[in-house]
């Protein structure tokens, strides 16, 4: 049971990314896949669960080879993290990054939920 | 009425007399000295008497000539001994307690008349005083059709030994019918919950929703206000996960949902969705089944068949969960209403449903035409435009280009081009800005930026972004809704930043129907909604009525009984895994011997 005082433990990642030691790497704007007709209800921009493996250590998600910067890593137990990246560079690099790394379990974005309505009624004046 | 009764009178003692030592009926159900002990047909009137003289009991009346006889027992004897002893004579057919008929309890709630899921009289539902008004489709609808929860009530009111967790937008817990039934949290959780979004201790509902969801499953009931939930005593846990437009993530869900479940939850209600497997929510749910918590999902409102077109928590396919389809008043299946012959399994009353509100809402509109101001990088930049959609309305925009016309004029590249405008905001509790918009940008890191900024000016000079907009909407305008109750000031400016790179370009973007909500909470209000939403807790209020029936039910026979106790109707003949709408008293009714429990057999 977790406390209160960790529960969605914030567990900032002040980790400078360095790009020297990755292969070269794609212009990662052009892996951006083209958005179809994006509507907010889909996923938080540049926000990813990422699971590691075992007892992988969790300093390895600044080093995963993006050309973006980390903004933040929360825990949420169990080797799970919230990761956000400014900016986005979409879920197949962060996927392909993460599969280099050999340290990441599971990957997904961080998917937008909403209260299924309520659908618009008539409004009263 | 009496039909029903009945049935279900009948029903119940035949199949739920063996576990009755488990139950704790509120008042006696039959006669302990009596039985009705139908002879076989064949069985001449002496032998019925000669029968009588062997099990030593005296006959009352001969109640019809086919052989049922009112019997009176001994002083003292047993009534199970002496109706396994009828069972087991050659010339008895069938042998039942003589039942105590009854009224109906139903509460002194005012508004309970309006509440047609519960008890469906073909009544009219009319406003109930909130911002939305009910629909006239199916209104009045069909008397009779409902959950058949006034039966029901007479054997429980009380679900108050369980924890019933709402992960919604909150819960209004000061609302006069809510403020009783809310979940104690000791000095850790004053305000019965916590909010998982902002991580503070405040669920407060600044949006409605899981106020209303809530009112269904345990709004007090016969207090002489207001309506009445499924339980009239429950334990009410408020888990704020989605904000004030009604949105949160898999991290808020999932927290939210391991929340519950760790502070005692036994069911949690899911009134929300999204198209994406979720792998987090999903160990979530799974984790909730270890601890024998059962969640309840809404199966989604875009008319779809969910087996092709998944919505998930409701496509889970964890034992645990059980996913709602919305029924009209005529018990029909809601026109909005997802179904799914093979992953929503049972439905619920969801449309016009009447329950308790967060406040009042008022709202800021703006024409769009006036009043903003701009800036730019280069030379392009917003300006205010019209548009004609595909039902010959015209609309104001906002829009950059200035010259919007989808056609011939595009945004210019290599520019930061921004719009924004002043509302004053201050004074309420909660805000939310809504607005639509047509969108084509080129798929080369084009993109706009929502942003608002409580302390004024330009809302993008200190990264106050909300949302980023990229892509095409294909002529199509989206409605879209976000919350800035942190935005409340005097001098709250929200605004619209185009930002182009030196490659690509195309028509640029349209903001139109622009208004902000502001919010007062207050205690009083109640509100019509409709919705799948509405739906899943009829089912999580039968869920913690059956869990306070019997404590010694497992999850596993308490969706046995829902399941297996519904009303089978034809319009959900290949809609549903059952097929069936959910019926109070066939759930109670419909009795397994709880798995993995001894029951003790009288």
């Amino acid at each position: 049971m977790p406390s209160q005082s960790s529960l969605g433990g914030l567990l900032f990642l002040t980790i400078a990314l360095s790009f020297s030691h990755c292969a070269s790497q794609q212009d990662l704007t052009d892996s951006r896949a083209s958005n179809p007709a994006r509507t907010p209800a889909q996923v938080s921009t540049g926000e990813y669960l990422i699971t590691l493996k075992g007892n992988a250590d969790p300093k390895i998600l600044g080093n995963l080879c993006l050309k973006a910067k980390l903004k933040q890593a929360r825990a949420l137990g169990n080797q799970r993290f919230l990761f956000r990246v400014r900016p986005d560079p979409g879920l197949e690099a962060i996927t392909r990054a993460a599969d280099k790394s050999g340290q990441v379990a599971a990957i997904q974005p961080n998917f937008r939920y909403e209260a299924l309505p309520a659908l618009p009624l008539k409004t009263s004046p | 009425m009496i039909h029903r009764h009945l049935t279900s009178a009948v029903f119940f003692g035949l199949a739920f007399f063996s576990a009755m030592a488990q139950s704790r009926p509120k008042m006696p159900r039959y006669r302990a000295d009596e039985l009705l002990v139908k002879f076989r047909s064949n069985t001449s009137r002496s032998l019925r008497l000669e029968s009588l003289a062997d099990h030593g009991h005296l006959k009352l009346k001969d109640l019809d000539h086919q052989g049922l006889t009112h019997v009176k027992l001994n002083p003292g004897e047993n009534l199970s001994d002496a109706m396994a002893a009828y069972r087991a004579d050659p010339t008895v057919e069938s042998v039942q307690p003589n039942y105590i008929y009854h009224a109906s309890q139903v509460p002194n709630d005012p508004l309970f008349s309006q509440q047609w899921g519960f008890s469906n009289t073909g009544q009219t539902i009319l406003s109930a005083g909130g911002p939305d008004e009910p629909d006239d489709v199916h209104n009045p609808g069909l008397a009779r059709s409902d959950m058949g929860l006034t039966a029901a009530w007479d054997h429980i009111t009380d679900c108050s030994s369980v924890i019933v967790a709402v992960v919604d937008t909150g819960i209004n817990y000061n609302h006069q019918d809510l403020a009783a039934n809310m979940w104690d949290g000791g000095t850790s959780f004053p305000h019965h919950g916590y909010d998982v979004l902002d991580s503070t201790n405040d669920p407060m509902d600044l949006n409605g929703h899981g106020s209303h969801v809530a009112g269904t499953i345990g709004a007090v009931g016969n207090n002489q206000l207001g309506g009445t939930g499924i339980c009239w005593k429950v334990k009410l846990m408020a888990v704020r996960a989605l904000d004030a437009s009604g949105a949160g993530t898999s991290v808020t869900v999932f927290e939210g949902i391991n929340w519950a479940v760790a502070h005692g939850a036994k069911v949690i209600n899911l009134s929300l969705g999204e198209p994406s497997y979720d792998s987090s929510l999903d160990g979530a749910i799974a984790n909730a089944a270890a601890q024998g918590t059962i969640v309840v999902a809404a199966a989604g409102n875009d008319g779809t068949n969910n087996d092709s077109s998944p919505t998930y928590p409701c496509n889970f396919s964890e034992p645990n969960l059980i996913c709602v389809a919305a029924l009209d008043q005529s018990y029909a299946l809601a026109s909005f209403s997802n179904y799914g012959a093979g992953t929503v399994h049972i439905a619920a009353p969801g449309v016009n449903i009447a329950s308790t509100w967060n406040g009042a809402k008022t709202s800021v509109t703006d024409n769009l035409n006036s009043g903003w101001t701009f800036s730019s990088s280069t030379a392009s930049h917003w300006g205010y435009s019209t548009a004609t959609f595909g039902n010959n309305t015209s609309y104001n925009l906002l829009s950059d280009p200035a010259n919007y016309d989808r056609s011939a004029h595009t945004y210019a590249n290599s520019t930061t081009d921004k719009a924004y405008r002043a509302f004053n905001l201050s004074g309420f509790d909660a805000a939310l800005l809504n607005f639509a918009f047509i969108l084509d940008l080129a798929d080369s890191g084009d993109a706009v930026n929502v942003a608002a900024k409580s302390s004024g000016g330009d809302p993008f000079a200190n990264n106050s972004v909300l949302d980023t907009l990229s892509g095409s909407t294909d002529g199509y305008g989206n409605f879209t809704s976000y919350d800035i109750t942190s935005c409340r000031t005097t001098t709250c400016t929200v605004g619209f930043e185009l930002s182009s790179n030196s490659s690509g370009n195309s028509y640029g973007v349209g903001v139109l129907l622009f208004s902000i909500d502001k919010v007062l909470l207050n205690a009083t209000t109640y509100n019509i909604l409709e919705g799948t939403s509405m739906a899943t807790p009829h089912i999580t209020g039968l869920v913690a009525m059956m869990m306070a029936f019997n404590p010694s039910y497992r999850y596993q026979d308490i969706i046995n009984a829902i399941e297996n106790g519904g009303t089978g109707l034809a319009a959900l003949a290949g809609k549903t895994t059952t097929g069936k709408a959910a019926n109070a008293m066939g759930a109670l009714a419909y009795i397994n011997e709880p798995t993995g429990v001894s029951a003790a057999k009288h």
